[in-house]
């Protein structure tokens, strides 16, 4: 499966359900909420992404949940039901459940965060400023183009240097990092000259004010979509400051809020999914 | 009609200069001509172009009259002059502005203040007519230099101008796009009647295209015929053979990619160097060849299958650009810079310095130096180094004929020096003046490799 679903849209529907998503796995801190976030976003990198990738990345997400999970016990020694004791420290079953909670808090939000990148490129992105800051829209576009390739110059720089043998001289040490930087920064200013060129030829500061081009129309479809999903991200904000309000961990696990109040919540945290799904049943149900 | 292009009793001279660079210099070019414009390097080709272009018209001073559509230069309005010329520089990475094709393409007109609508046909259209639309929503970085060339042209004709100008357009690119990227120069001129003017040093590619050409000579300017411009093919050098068994640089069976999960770049190549031999590596964009230089440079080792280079103590690299090997602040320092590792003096320097006729400016900084003069600057830096292998990327590209003839010349005495020299070129007329024995790099493996006189002479498509 793809990002063919959320093409249709335009990119400010993906990248506000994104950010909602994001922020409330940030403030919902409460094991159920967590955990409706952390397989969501599981299921979400293995529908876009596909199994061998997504195994790929428990290579760092589960030693950062171990660590998590052991490091935050070994600092708050809180909690009311005792486990076992490990030299000087007692271990409760409350900080570990809190370290497991942590860790998993922390993957399901870096998980999102990719998702986000994989649905909202940096083009759609630029997208959202460009009617109101065509210049600062600009002027991101143009980083995002010389930044790479000041990268690559600078490994063919090195590769020059190291590749002359004959030279003698050492390819290694602070005296041949400055080389590099010199040549690059030489480099990079020579070109700036022409490249200011080529703009002030093509009509760079003609007109008073830039208008811009726009690859995404903003329809009426787009409009309710907003909608939608900006009064369940609302609804969903209540319904998680309620539960963190009710929710403590220490010194024992309690909770006072009625479990419909997860609901918003969790229709948040799948709502990308369904959106898959339903292109997908769309595309199978084709005539 | 009025001329698209009337200069009549020009002279302009550099602020210092001690001389002009044109004095009483006429020309007239009617609307709807394709116009080359040709001279040797040095002789005031891209200062012509851009006096006529106000936004980037170089300071100095200047008399006689500049008309363009009957209108006076000076008086055109940055508006004006951006919807009625369009300018079409030699590199192609360097005049892309945006990070992605549509972006590029809608530069222009969002400059302008263009209403979305008419920005929106003006970047539809031109994609529809020269072909582009698969490349809509690339990011320029992706394309090769041939494409990003050709994507320079659509964002010039988004504006729809009434006159190009292009500053050798195509010395940066390989044959094949060259071509390509004429033919649309071409449509553009014939079918939309747009007018041409391309400042060139290889006039010759031009010729069933251009209605008329042009020569700047002695500071002035004057309409010759086109066999005064084609230059005829070098000879064939001849090279001395080699013993089968002295294999210097030996590539056996080598396979390579970049990436895990990445597709072979080589399959199998196999190559054999002798000592003091000179062996040119050609074939097309993405065959290969630079990730050869590179194995045989030792940057990366072959996943399959081996390279030895007995030489590798002693070599010598010269990238594609040459601005990677030049950090000094001086044409002078750059040249010294290895003189305490590889044990040369001052001496040496005075005499690289006049070789590459580069004594007058042993004060400048390097980046003042014409693209030629930094091309030959970094071959005479390494070759102070006194390598046993030189391996060269490219070494003529964007160089005009004389800047070429140099370096070819400095080659040749590398070589009865012992050097041994392995190129990589799209430039055959290098390979033919070098008499380099040729490997043609196809699929990831050596598909021939023969004396340079036995390929020229099988070769159908390739020797002429």
């Amino acid at each position: 499966m793809d990002k063919a679903a959320f093409q249709t849209f335009h990119p400010a529907v993906p990248a506000v359900l994104f950010a909602g998503i994001i922020a409330l796995t940030m403030f919902g801190l409460e094991p159920h909420l967590v955990g409706a976030s952390l397989v969501s976003a599981t299921l979400f990198a293995l529908a876009t992404q596909g199994v061998a990738t997504a195994l790929d990345k428990l290579r760092w997400q589960l030693p950062l949940l171990f660590l998590i999970c052991i490091i935050n016990p070994l600092y708050s020694a809180n909690g009311t039901t005792l486990l076992f004791k490990l030299g000087r420290f007692y271990i409760y079953a409350e900080s570990l459940a809190y370290g497991l909670v942590m860790g998993a808090l922390l993957i399901a939000v870096l998980m999102w965060i990719e998702g986000m990148a994989y649905v909202v490129g940096h083009d759609e992105l630029l997208a959202l400023g460009r009617g109101a800051l065509p210049t600062i829209s600009l002027m991101a576009s143009m980083t995002m183009r010389l930044v790479p390739q000041l990268v690559r110059r600078a490994s063919s720089v090195r590769t020059a240097l190291d590749a002359t043998t004959a030279s003698g001289a050492n390819g290694d040490g602070k005296a041949a990092r400055v080389r590099v930087m010199d040549a690059l920064m030489s480099w990079a200013l020579e070109d700036s000259l022409e490249r200011g060129d080529a703009m002030r030829a093509r009509g760079w500061g003609a007109s008073a004010r830039r208008s811009s081009y726009d690859a995404h129309p903003f329809r009426l479809r787009d409009l309710v979509a907003l909608t939608v999903v900006v009064c369940l991200i609302v609804l969903a904000a209540a319904c998680v400051r309620a539960i963190m309000g009710g929710w403590n961990f220490y010194p024992s696990m309690t909770g006072t809020s009625e479990i419909a109040a997860l609901v918003p919540a969790v229709l948040l945290y799948v709502l990308p999914l369904a959106v898959l799904a339903v292109e997908r049943i769309r595309w199978e149900l084709l005539p | 009609m009025s001329a698209a292009i009337e200069l009549v009793g020009l002279s302009f001279s550099y602020p210092n200069a001690d001389e002009p660079v044109f004095e009483e210099a006429s020309i007239a070019i009617e609307e709807g001509a394709f116009a080359v414009l040709a001279g040797p390097t040095g002789s005031g080709k891209t200062t012509l172009l851009r006096l006529l272009k106000p936004e980037i018209a170089p300071a100095g001073a200047i008399s006689g009259e500049r008309r363009m559509f009957g209108r006076d230069v000076a008086d055109l309005t940055a508006r004006e002059s951006a919807e009625t010329i369009a300018f079409v520089f030699q590199d192609p990475a360097n005049q892309i502005v945006c990070d992605t094709v549509w972006h590029e393409l809608a530069f222009g007109l969002e400059n302008l203040g263009m209403p979305t609508d008419e920005m929106r046909l003006r970047v539809a259209e031109t994609c529809t007519y020269l072909g582009i639309g698969p490349w809509f929503r690339m990011r320029c970085e992706e394309l090769s230099g041939g494409q990003q060339q050709v994507l320079a042209l659509a964002s010039a004709l988004t504006m729809r101008p009434r006159l190009i100008l292009l500053d050798e357009p195509t010395s940066m690119l390989d044959p094949v796009a060259e071509k390509e990227f004429l033919s649309l120069l071409f449509r553009a001129n014939r079918e939309l009647g747009t007018t041409v003017v391309v400042a060139t040093h290889k006039a010759g590619i031009y010729r069933s295209y251009a209605t008329e050409a042009w020569r700047i000579e002695g500071m002035r300017i004057e309409h010759v015929g086109f066999d005064e411009l084609v230059q005829p093919h070098a000879q064939i050098a001849s090279q001395p053979s080699f013993a089968d068994d002295a294999r210097t640089i030996l590539l056996d069976d080598a396979w390579f990619r970049y990436r895990r999960g990445g597709e072979w770049v080589l399959r199998g190549f196999d190559l054999a160097v002798a000592k003091g031999e000179t062996c040119a590596l050609i074939g097309g964009n993405g065959s290969g060849k630079s990730t050869v230089l590179s194995l045989i440079a030792g940057i990366g080792k072959p996943q399959r299958g081996r390279c030895t280079n007995r030489l590798a103590a002693s070599q010598a690299f010269l990238p594609q650009n040459p601005k990677a090997l030049l950090a000094r602040e001086t044409v002078a320092e750059e040249l010294g810079e290895w003189a305490p590792t590889c044990g040369y003096g001052d001496a040496e320097v005075a005499g690289a310095l006049e070789r590459i006729g580069l004594s007058g400016k042993r004060a400048s900084h390097p980046y003042d130096l014409s693209g030629g003069q930094q091309q030959l600057l970094a071959l005479e830096k390494l070759l102070l180094a006194r390598p046993g292998l030189l391996l060269l990327d490219e070494p003529t590209k964007g160089l005009d004929a004389s800047a070429a003839e140099a370096v070819a010349l400095r080659l040749e005495e590398a070589r009865a020096g012992g050097t041994t020299i392995v190129i990589a070129s799209h430039d055959l007329s290098l390979v033919r003046r070098l008499g380099a024995s040729v490997t043609l790099l196809f699929d990831g493996q050596a598909s021939a490799t023969l004396p340079c006189d036995a390929f020229f002479e099988r070769s159908w498509l390739l020797g002429t």
